[in-house]
């Protein structure tokens, strides 16, 4: 009989600030462009240049601290960390050691057992480094335009025991950041990207099991599937009576497996030192004060407020701001009229199914997505038809609603009249499903219910369909 | 009257047939000067040592490594003296990245003694520059660190480094410091300096305190000079000497070392012929690349900041560092200058504290002055008063 184990996770989350230039210096952080385009002699770190610190990154890191309920340090230093790999120009990387800019933070998250707060360790500035480009007959080529993207290593504690907590971490650090203009956080762009430290042990056990870090987890899918799998490679490998080693491991989107990338034996010894070249950070209480002035609203005030002014309940509330996009979207149809709810419902489901609940991007005018809702709260159109309109506003936004009800037809068949004598014939050749009915069957109603949705192109209205069969055979 | 170009021509020539005994150069830029020179109302010539970035005209820092590296910039000390008249005469020699084996380690030393009235500019982190002059019998002026941009200098070690002007007469060196000092946005150690230091203010030596520092190589030979400015009961000890080469050893090492990192064979710089794969092309490019002292001085450097060695060294040299470089101010207090002979520990010392420094030289013997940080000027103007005193006494 298996052991009673516990999954201990802490996360180290990369995300990268939202400036026009690079942290040390004046070249674009645009997304993309040419090999080599977003370069200049200090992000190539050619002989005798010097970085710079860029203040705004400074500023958007303080302002992630902030957010976090972090303690921001009024001095910080930076310090070289020297390694070996061609896509570092300098053979070093700027990042921050013993002085890091916030530190002792925490946020909450919503879990299945409730309200689970997670802290935070420390947030520290760095660069990021380039990019090796294989080319077939060129060999390994490097792209320097991502070298001196500013980021921010954010380092939770090992608070975390499961993939459903981790993502909740997850989704609500996007959406601080997101909500603050920190970062952009796209996931599939790079800009938020997630190590996780985990290890096993015993419930209940106080002290941590043998950590192994897994790096490449490139999508919310796949952290969670290397959660699944490493947990269960843990629990195999110490009940079979094995040893846990110290390692870094990467993750196989194809086999669902991890694979050993590194031991600890190979770990390189980095050397850390303070960079010579870059002056003290000094952060004052001015400046702390400016920034936290200049705080949004936060995901969780914004929750708060959904759910006493809105009514909605509290997972609602929480799948709903977590992206500011999504959350923006969600106000304007209720500020264009829409009923709270309706909107929440019909976002969550229809909406969610077209783009995708991670990365909320919709190009339809919330005006127009609050008229669909009117519509189906009128009875204009159904459930069905809703569906229907929002696929097509979804590829074409340019379309309004009443245009679309109007030229695919798409009008409820609200009017008895006009639904009896469809009913009447899909009786007539279900001799057998109204049999089982009779007989109490009260699945076979719902089949009967297909077929006249189907003849009426799902046009018919839901209730008068029930209603009216109910009248007929009941 | 002969012009300009005639003079320069006729120069040129001399240099390359002396360069091969004098060996002062490492490039001499010929066309490059006669083209400044059409371009400039009152040119001026001017020698930099081949660790500080030249755009077009290749930068070897006196290595295999950058044997045919040419900066795409100016470091912003050359752009600086290029724009108030300065033509380059060419890349004077120096150590291997400022530390390793040279044919000459104060090539632009030479190339300042060759002339008659060419500017020297020459990278120097550990203040054997002033050696330099000695034996050359120049002027030499390192100003405090952060009044003279880095930018564009191939480091030894960034907190050290500095850049030193170098000339036969005194004169020249005023002028010269205002034309690079300055703030400078790509050097974020860089501080705006106090104005105009081409006009300097004499001071009468009855108002200025000054300290001989004694316990030195040479301390006798400055001493013999000392008395002559009529103070000689002024002496002090400096209690922290002892401290301040393994400091300056230990730490210059450590930042050396990481700086010279980039120089692995893959984005430029030397990269062996052959390789196996990348760890290979790594070691194979920086063992052919670099001579034996760099790699010295990177492996020992490597060493002191290594996990388990960073705390007993290279936190320990850092300490000392902080104690050298109190011990420099408290003086400096009570003195405003302290004198000297240039020796090897006090100049690592004054180079810990990134404090100006001048030097003049008498016979076979020189004479180093030191002040706060930040007060190059009165530095300068009080260098001024003593050289004048010292020459009507001799």
């Amino acid at each position: 009989m298996a052991k009673n184990y516990e999954t201990v996770m802490g996360l180290e989350v990369h995300v990268e600030l939202k400036t026009n230039t690079k942290i040390f210096c004046n070249c674009s952080t645009a997304f993309g462009g040419k090999p080599n385009e977003h370069t200049c002699p200090v992000c190539l770190g050619l002989p005798g240049t010097i970085p710079v610190l860029n203040e705004k990154a400074l500023d958007r890191a303080v302002t992630a601290g902030l957010a976090t309920n972090c303690q921001i340090t009024r001095v910080g230093r930076q310090d070289r960390k020297n390694y070996f790999y061609p896509d570092l120009a300098k053979g070093f990387q700027t990042s921050q050691g013993d002085g890091p800019i916030c530190y002792g933070g925490y946020l909450d998250i919503e879990t299945t057992e409730g309200k689970k707060r997670i802290r935070i360790n420390r947030i520290h500035i760095e660069e990021d480094a380039g990019k090796l480009v294989h080319e077939e007959g060129l060999g390994s080529l490097v792209d320097n335009n991502r070298a001196g993207v500013p980021l921010v290593e954010i380092v939770s504690e090992a608070d975390l025991r499961s993939a459903e907590e981790v993502l909740a971490y997850l989704h609500k650090l996007r959406a601080i950041l997101t909500y603050t203009g920190v970062s952009d956080a796209r996931m599939n762009e790079g800009s938020f990207r997630c190590d996780v430290n985990l290890s096993i042990r015993e419930r209940g056990a106080e002290s941590f099991g043998t950590r192994v870090e897994m790096k490449n987890l490139n999508s919310f899918r796949s952290i969670q599937r290397a959660i699944e799998f490493e947990t269960a490679r843990q629990i195999k490998v110490v009940e079979e009576g094995g040893e846990l080693f110290q390692e870094t491991r990467g993750f196989s989107q194809d086999s669902g497996r991890t694979y050993s990338m590194r031991t600890k034996e190979d770990a390189a010894d980095y050397r850390l030192m303070p960079e010579p070249d870059l002056m003290p950070i000094v952060i004052t209480e001015e400046k702390i004060r400016e920034l936290r002035d200049s705080l949004p609203e936060l995901p969780d005030a914004r929750k708060d407020r959904y759910i006493e002014k809105y009514g909605l309940g509290n997972y609602d509330a929480e799948q709903l701001i977590s992206s500011i996009e999504l959350a923006t979207f969600f106000e304007e149809t209720v500020k264009a009229g829409a009923d709270p709810k309706a909107a929440a419902n019909l976002i969550m489901t229809d909406l969610f199914r077209l783009t995708g609940a991670e990365d909320f991007q919709v190009d339809m005018a919330p005006a127009d997505f609050a008229k669909v809702i009117e519509y189906v709260d009128t009875g204009r159109i159904n459930l069905g038809s809703a569906r229907k309109v929002l696929e097509i506003m979804f590829e074409n936004p340019d379309r309004s609603p009443e245009a679309i009800v109007v030229e695919e037809d798409l009008e409820q068949i609200n009017d008895r009249a006009l639904l009896s004598p469809v009913i009447d014939e899909v009786l007539a050749r279900s001799v057998k499903a109204v049999r089982e009915y009779q007989a109490g069957k009260e699945k076979a109603l719902q089949a009967i219910i297909g077929q006249v949705m189907g003849k009426t192109r799902g046009k018919a209205n839901p209730q008068l369909t029930i209603d009216l069969l109910k009248e007929k055979i009941g | 009257m002969m012009d300009a170009r005639q003079r320069y021509l006729e120069y040129f020539d001399r240099l390359e047939r002396d360069n091969e005994n004098i060996k002062a150069y490492r490039t001499i830029a010929r066309e490059e000067a006669l083209k400044a020179l059409e371009e400039n109302e009152s040119p001026f010539p001017v020698v930099f040592s081949d660790q500080i970035s030249t755009r077009g005209i290749r930068t070897t820092a006196n290595s295999r490594m950058l044997e045919n590296y040419i900066p795409p910039f100016d470091a912003t000390l050359v752009d600086k003296v290029k724009k108030a008249g300065g033509v380059m005469l060419g890349k004077t020699m120096a150590r291997e990245f400022g530390v390793g084996e040279t044919e000459n380690a104060y090539g632009s030393c030479a190339a300042v003694a060759h002339g008659e009235n060419i500017l020297g500019f020459a990278s120097d982190y550990d203040g054997s520059i002033h050696m330099g002059a000695r034996e050359y019998g120049l002027f030499a002026c390192t100003p405090s660190y952060g009044s003279v941009s880095r930018y564009g200098i191939i480091p030894v070690a960034s907190s050290m480094d500095r850049v030193a002007i170098l000339a036969k007469r005194f004169e020249q060196i005023p002028a010269a410091l205002d034309m690079v000092a300055g703030r400078d946005e790509r050097d974020g150690s860089t501080f705006s300096c106090d104005g105009d230091l081409s006009e300097l203010e004499a001071p009468d030596l009855r108002d200025v305190t000054f300290a001989l520092v004694d316990g030195l190589e040479g301390s006798e030979a400055a001493e013999d000079l000392f008395k002559k400015l009529g103070r000689p009961q002024d002496k002090l000890r400096l209690e922290s000497l002892p401290y301040a080469l393994p400091a300056h050893e230990i730490l210059s090492s450590g930042e050396f070392a990481t700086n010279m990192e980039r120089y692995d064979g893959i984005g430029f710089g030397y990269r062996a012929g052959e390789y196996g794969n990348v760890e290979e092309l790594y070691k194979k490019s920086r063992t052919e690349g670099l001579g034996r002292e760099v790699q010295a001085k990177i492996i020992f450097g490597n060493f002191c900041l290594s996990e388990g060695k960073y705390e007993a060294y290279y936190v320990q040299a850092m300490k000392a560092r902080t104690m050298v470089k109190e011990e420099l101010e408290k003086r400096l207090e009570t003195y405003e200058f302290l004198l000297a002979p240039a020796d090897k520990r006090l100049a690592a010392a004054l180079y810990l504290a990134g404090l100006p420094i001048i030097s003049m030289p008498f016979g076979k013997t020189s004479l180093l002055i030191a002040g706060s940080a930040f007060n190059d000027k009165r530095l300068l103007a009080f260098g001024g008063e003593i050289l004048s005193r010292l020459e009507r006494e001799i």
